[in-house]
């Protein structure tokens, strides 16, 4: 915690500036004098946190996107990136780290995160434990206590909803209901890796984990929340969407053209890096089709 | 709301006591100070006592670009003028010169206005894109328009400072696959234009780099196989080709249609693409007539 960033503020804002097309004086005038803000470029000086969002607001670039970038040259602080770029041992690792912080400081972060790295751990085979019951119980009570989720909370809720149980599930869609549902909905477009569209995503994998659990009017009622808004900003929002509509629309009516219009969504990523992606919803496929026949002799 | 208040907040409701979000960054008197607007803090320190307790920067600047670049080519995109217009009219010389230089690209390649400047456009934003060390978001937006725009013959300059940008991992996420498509899309042009020799060398600029993006992978795929078609004279790789437009078809995603068929049109006629999958020279007919590539 705490540690210095390996690149500095003052060279990432000069670099936006310039990414920008704008000169020190379009920045700094009306807010610093054109020296000051030139020697916090180099590294030389310090300017107030004040000081750091007016300047930054000239830029006019979104500031989710600065964080990210400034995070993914500084991927020491930030758990949720460090993770991603880990190995599985490493992941282990992590995790056994933080939790072994936490046992000493008592910093809720460092619970949260352990968490965090076990959920993908579990998630990737590298351990064979589920995350204990009350540490996700403290997750998910962090999560309601958190009345706007930020990266932090999606990302955390997008690792966690595959672990949890029925009752803890229904605790997730409950959240993230009022998540979705707190602000207007957009009529322009979003971007692809924006708070939003992680939110949006997280619904849809708790729809899915509610169709392979035959919870169908549940799912059904999530996506429909997630319908409302603009998909086409994200193919891989829109191609969740329809494939997952179209396992609520068949287990409605046994139709053999949702089978065909599910195939030709899936096969879209056959010989792509992402050909996991129509081999598992094949897959998921093939189940329903089987349950639902069960379902049928019955 | 002032920045000390919303922080005030924020650690509130996390929970989180002065004396844990301090410790090591900052003493807990200072903090404290600060929360009661009796001190400021460095923009370092607020920062990495933000980054501890997982608030994003943007709820301190409760405020977004609008309309951004991504709008308004998505606007673009979708055939709707009017945001394009609009910003245009509202600009000032106080503004990223940048940000005119694009609307006036999109304009320009999207609804064939103000064809007569768009030479000098060109040049002028070439030069600023060529001249910056490292591109992050306007930069690259900007190059991803010069890609359609720009002379033929500086095309490979610009692909060339693209390949680079990439190789520097200084990109997260969303800035790689967008610099992933910006360079499919040149690979392309100059497929369209006959220079095959250029077009691979551009393509290989991109090895060992994965998109994360959907929408940049299938560009690249697809770019992949009639790459290898120009340059071995053949017509392999149409299945997949085949099936990744029948399921984008199915997926109804008419912005990325519309951005990307004209580009790949000419290339699958010109190999006698054929499918059973779906009705091709249709398909063609609907998504190319949106616009025309220079």
């Amino acid at each position: 915690m705490g540690e210095e960033p390996c690149m500095k503020l003052g060279p990432f804002f000069r670099q936006h500036r310039l990414d920008a097309g704008m000169t020190i004086h379009q920045v700094a005038d009306n807010i610093v004098s054109d020296g000051v803000l030139s020697r916090f470029e180099r590294g030389e000086s310090e300017v107030s946190a004040l000081t750091f969002w007016r300047i930054t607001k000239r830029l006019n670039q979104d500031m989710d996107t600065l964080q990210h970038q400034f995070c993914h040259l500084n991927p020491q602080n930030d758990v949720v990136l460090a993770a991603g770029q880990a190995s599985q041992s490493e992941l282990v690792a992590m995790m056994r780290r933080y939790r072994a912080r936490f046992v000493k400081t008592g910093w809720r972060y460092d619970d949260l995160a352990a968490t965090y790295c076990q959920a993908l751990a579990w998630i990737n085979h590298s351990v064979p434990e589920l995350p204990e019951t009350a540490a996700l119980d403290r997750a998910m009570a962090y999560l309601e206590q958190i009345k706007r989720w930020g990266s932090f909370e999606t990302a955390l809720t997008t690792a966690l909803v595959p672990c949890l149980k029925q009752l803890q599930l229904d605790r997730v869609a409950a959240a993230l209901t009022t998540q979705l549902t707190r602000d207007a909905v957009p009529l322009v477009s979003f971007g692809r890796d924006s708070v939003l569209a992680q939110l949006l995503a997280v619904a849809q994998t708790v729809a899915e984990v509610w169709i392979e659990s035959q919870q169908y009017e549940e799912a059904a009622n999530l996506l429909h929340l997630v319908a409302r808004f603009p998909l086409d900003s994200s193919m891989a929002l829109q191609y969740r969407q329809q494939t997952l509509q179209l396992r609520i629309a068949y287990h409605r009516d046994h139709r053999s053209e949702y089978t065909q219009q599910f195939s030709i969504l899936a096969n879209t990523w056959q010989d792509t890096q992402y050909q996991m992606v129509c081999m598992a919803d094949q897959e998921s496929w093939h189940r329903l089709v089987r349950r639902e026949e069960g379902r049928h002799d019955d | 709301m002032t920045i000390e208040k919303t922080f005030w907040q924020q650690r509130r409701e996390r929970r989180v006591t002065l004396v844990s979000l301090a410790d090591n960054i900052v003493s807990e008197s200072t903090l404290s100070r600060f929360e009661q607007q009796r001190t400021q803090l460095s923009a370092v320190t607020f920062i990495q006592l933000i980054q501890r307790m997982h608030v994003d920067w943007s709820v301190f600047l409760a405020w977004r670009p609008e309309p951004s670049f991504d709008q308004l080519r998505r606007a673009a995109e979708k055939g709707n003028a009017a945001p394009l217009h609009a910003f245009l009219h509202q600009w000032s010389p106080r503004q990223s010169i940048l940000a005119r230089w694009y609307v006036e690209l999109l304009l320009a390649r999207f609804f064939h206005e103000g064809t007569a400047e768009l030479a000098a456009t060109s040049q002028v934003a070439m030069a600023q894109v060529l001249k910056t060390d490292h591109w992050y978001h306007d930069t690259l937006a900007l190059a991803q328009q010069l890609v359609h725009m720009t002379t033929i013959e500086s095309l490979p300059t610009l692909l060339d400072a693209n390949g680079h940008q990439l190789q520097l991992d200084h990109y997260a996420a969303e800035a790689m696959s967008t610099g992933i498509g910006v360079q499919m899309e040149g690979v392309l042009r100059l497929l369209r234009e006959n220079q095959v020799a250029a077009a691979q060398s551009a393509f290989e600029q991109t090895t060992g780099l994965r998109a994360n993006h959907f929408e940049e992978e299938l560009e690249y795929c697809i770019t992949r196989i009639l790459l290898q078609n120009e340059r071995d004279g053949t017509s392999r790789g149409f299945a997949t080709v085949a099936n990744i437009l029948n399921g984008v078809r199915e997926m109804a995603d008419a912005p990325f249609l519309r951005a990307f068929i004209p580009q790949i049109a000419p290339l699958l006629q010109r190999h006698g693409f054929q499918t059973t999958l779906f009705d091709a020279p249709a398909f063609f007919k609907q998504y190319a007539q949106h616009h025309t590539i220079c």
